[in-house]
This record gives C-alpha cells, sequence and structure tokens, in this order.
C-alpha cells in the first residue's frame, strides 16, 4: 500500500468531496461564472463565490472581496513582486525563499530593484532583529515564508508584522505550505498580501490558488493580466475594484468547485485540531529520525516550530538514492533534492544535494510514520 | 424563488458578480423575495446580473445590503 509523504509537493489523496464537487460541476454546473445572465452562469458563480468566502474565513479576512483567485502560488506572488516593486525600490527577502518568491525577485533586481537577501539560522529561522538591520530607507516589502519547504521551519509572522509596519513596509507572506494546516489571521497578524496554493493543504485540485490583499492595497499593486472580467464591459479600461482587478479571463470554476470541497473537510476538521494531529506526527517522525545511525535532520527539529515538513540526509547515500530505494522496496513516495529552494539549501549546508524531504498531509497515518521509521532503520548506509 | 408577474418590481444594480453573490445571500438570510435577472441593458453595462424584487420591499432591501456589499443603484425595471 502507498504511504505518500510528498504533500508538500501536492496533497494526495484528496477527499471524496472534492472530486464528487468536480463531477458535479462538470455534469450539472458547467456555466462561464459571471459572464451571462443564465441559470448555468449564476450557478457557476456561486460556486466560485462559495469557496472565496471559505477562504475569507479560513484565512482571517475581514470580506471575501479581498481573495483573488490565481492558477497558483507561483502566479500569485507575480502579480505582488512585479506590481508592487519599481526600479529603485528596496525589497528584503529571507535567505529560506523558494524560487516562486526568488526567481521574480531576482529578475526584478535586474528591473532596478534593490533586493537584500536577510540570512537565517542554519535551522532556516529569520531573526527579526536581522531583518530590522537590513531596513533602510526606500524598503518597500518584505517576503517571506509562512513556514519552509524544506525545514518546515515557521517564521515569526507576528514580530515581522509589527517590525514591518513601524516602518511602512508591507508584508508579504507565502503560506504555500501552511494555508490548511496552520491557523492563519490575516488580518489579526498584519499581514498585507498572502500567497496560497490551493492543491497542497487547502485539499483542492492543482491549478487552483491566489492572494489575499490588505484592503486598499489593490492601489499599490497593478495587475498582471488585463481583460474580460464579465464587469464594466462597456469599457476599455481594467476596472479598479476587488477581486476583478485580478481576475480577468475564465476562471478555473471548476477547480474552485474542488477547492470548496477540500476547505470544507478542513473546516469540519477545524484547523487547530489538524494542525495538533499533524504535529503529533511531525514530532513521531521526527524522534524516530533521531534514533536512527547515521540520519541528520535538518531544522528545528521540533515539531511545534514547524509545518508537517522534515528534512533530513542518510551518511554515504545521496538523497535521491535514499528516496528511491523507499520509494522502489517500500512504496513510500518522498521527495529527494533542492525543493525548487536553492537559498533554503545554503543555509543549511545542503547544497547542492539537497535533502529526503518526507510531508505530511491530512490523510497521513501514525502507521505510515511508524512503517517510514522502519524501513528507512532497514535501509544499508 | 419566481415571483408574481406584478407590474411593481425595482431592480439592484452592482459592480460585478462577486457583490451579486453577497447579495444574494444576504437577501436568502433575510427570507426577501427576489430573482436574479440579466441586467437590462439599458440600466447599466456594469455587472449582466442583476437582483429584481418587489417595489414593496425596497426598504428591506437596502437594509440588508446597507454597507455589506456595493450597490450601484435601484432603478424600476423596465
Amino acid at each position: 500500500m502507498t504511504i505518500y509523504l510528498d504533500n508538500a509537493a501536492t496533497s494526495w489523496p484528496k477527499p471524496d468531496a472534492m472530486m464528487r464537487a468536480m463531477c458535479h460541476f462538470n455534469e450539472h454546473i458547467g456555466g462561464n461564472p459571471g459572464r451571462s445572465g443564465h441559470r448555468l452562469s449564476i450557478d457557476a458563480a456561486r460556486v466560485v463565490f462559495d469557496t472565496r468566502e471559505r477562504l475569507a474565513l479560513l484565512l482571517g479576512a475581514a470580506s471575501s472581496d479581498a481573495i483573488v483567485f490565481t492558477r497558483n502560488a507561483t502566479e500569485a506572488i507575480n502579480v505582488a513582486v512585479l506590481g508592487l516593486l519599481k526600479p529603485g525600490d528596496h525589497v528584503l527577502a529571507s535567505g529560506m525563499e523558494h524560487n516562486a518568491v526568488m526567481r521574480p525577485l531576482r529578475a526584478a533586481q535586474q528591473r532596478g530593484v534593490q533586493l537584500t537577501v536577510v540570512p537565517c539560522s542554519p535551522q532556516g529561522w529569520l531573526d527579526p532583529a536581522d531583518v530590522a538591520r537590513a531596513i533602510r530607507p526606500g524598503t518597500k516589502a518584505l517576503f517571506v515564508l509562512h513556514a519552509s519547504n524544506v525545514t518546515g521551519t515557521l517564521m515569526p509572522l507576528r514580530e515581522l508584522a509589527d517590525l514591518a509596519h513601524g516602518h511602512g513596509i508591507q508584508l508579504c507572506v507565502d503560506a504555500s505550505q501552511t494555508a490548511g494546516c496552520v491557523p492563519i489571521d490575516v488580518t489579526g497578524t498584519g499581514i498585507d498580501l498572502l500567497f496560497f496554493t490551493g492543491h497542497k493543504a487547502l485539499n483542492g485540485p492543482q491549478g487552483t490558488g491566489g492572494m489575499y490583499l490588505r484592503p486598499g492595497l489593490e492601489a499599490e499593486v497593478a495587475p498582471l493580466i488585463l481583460g474580460g472580467t464579465g464587469s464594466r464591459s462597456e469599457y476599455e479600461e481594467q476596472p479598479e475594484f476587488m477581486p476583478d482587478r485580478y481576475e480577468s479571463g475564465t476562471p478555473n470554476a471548476i477547480g474552485l468547485a474542488g477547492l470548496g470541497a477540500g476547505i470544507d473537510h478542513l473546516l469540519g476538521q477545524g484547523i487547530a485540531a489538524i494542525r495538533q494531529r499533524e504535529m503529533r506526527l511531525t514530532q513521531l517522525l521526527l524522534e524516530g529520525l533521531a534514533d536512527i545511525q547515521g540520519v541528520t535532520v535538518h531544522g528545528p527539529g521540533d515539531a511545534s516550530r514547524m509545518a508537517g515538513v522534515v528534512s533530513f540526509g542518510v551518511d554515504g547515500t545521496s538523497p535521491s538514492d535514499t528516496a528511491c530505494a523507499l520509494a522502489d522496496r517500500f512504496d513510500i513516495l518522498t521527495r529527494p533534492g533542492l525543493h525548487c529552494a536553492p537559498a533554503a539549501h545554503r543555509t543549511l549546508g545542503t547544497f547542492p544535494m539537497g535533502t529526503v524531504r518526507c510531508s505530511l498531509g491530512v490523510f497521513t497515518t501514525e502507521a505510515d510514520i511508524r512503517t517510514t521509521l522502519r524501513a528507512l532503520a532497514g535501509l544499508p548506509s | 424563488m419566481p415571483l408574481d408577474p406584478d407590474p411593481e418590481y425595482l431592480v439592484a444594480l452592482f459592480p460585478s458578480i462577486t457583490q451579486v453573490m453577497r447579495s444574494e445571500r444576504l437577501l436568502i438570510e433575510r427570507r426577501i423575495a427576489h430573482q436574479l435577472v440579466p441586467t437590462p441593458r439599458r440600466l447599466s453595462s456594469e455587472c449582466g446580473v442583476s437582483i429584481r424584487f418587489l417595489a414593496a420591499d425596497r426598504d428591506p432591501v437596502v437594509q440588508a445590503l446597507g454597507g455589506r456589499t456595493t450597490l450601484l443603484d435601484i432603478r424600476p425595471m423596465p
């Protein structure tokens, strides 16, 4: 039986309700949301709106107007980088960022944006004091992930928000690894922009994602894609109101139907309960790995300071060989390598070989973890 | 919920389908009879869907939607 520990890449399996919602959309709805006045178009718009409302509830947004849908978190990050930063602006990023952030920022640097990468600890933690030292006049934004996709390290968002706002800096948070499995409160924390993917802990299908924008911030962030929105059809200028400003073209309504059902599955269990369960299993994995000779865990080593993402290396064996052995001999699916985050691996000292990454999901069981630990203990080193 | 074909209807106009959806939910919660209809072209080009309701319900509709959604206008249904 397959043990799937690659939920940081995409979650699997998905809730049955997610697949049923997508089938239902295709069989009984199928209209283009907001484009026509007929029943099927309106039904499709209801689906999209319901998913938007659920996300607002999940993320602590005061209104679902602040939720924008994109194809994935990467697209949303590109909207923020390209729409917010201008030549001459200074931007900060943590030394643990995924390439979804680093590549757009490096390209922005080529256009004259000044970038400072703030180093993190060897456990992948960003110290607000280091951020404070890197701030200078003209610093416009701080990009930081909520949890590392390599080590699971949780960043101190509240302290970073206080620091950023004290200097008029926009806090831009990549929540790809936490939305759906770690409580998030954009309003209470003071997050200005938050990027989420639908197909990981939110239990939606691939091709869904988006962002939260603090109300009013849309005036400072230019849209990436312009076009038809189903609104203001008489005018050839892009609407300025939310969420239409950023949602041109036919949306992935069938995907959003699935995402809404995926989020329902989470809300039914409660994010706090999901977090507690995942922490317990992560701690079990960490303690088990610590008992296996030759295994080195990278990251905080404490589940209360991590999302359910654990990276490790095995002495004398490459990450790809370890992952391959786990897959071939035990049908345990992990991810080896750099996880699209070379900056993070430079921070950890695991560049260029990378690590083996086990990432937990809402369907991961204690038996999955114990079987994986037994398998690892039995691998030749 | 279909309405009687009585003559006096008003139509609420919105900037986008998101606001129509939010308004629909608010009206359902308050049990105010209404119907989503294609926006009469002579009234607006903002959003292709509007909400039709009985003229007698104007005050409850305004109260239900006020401050919770972006309502552009309320016009007599042509």
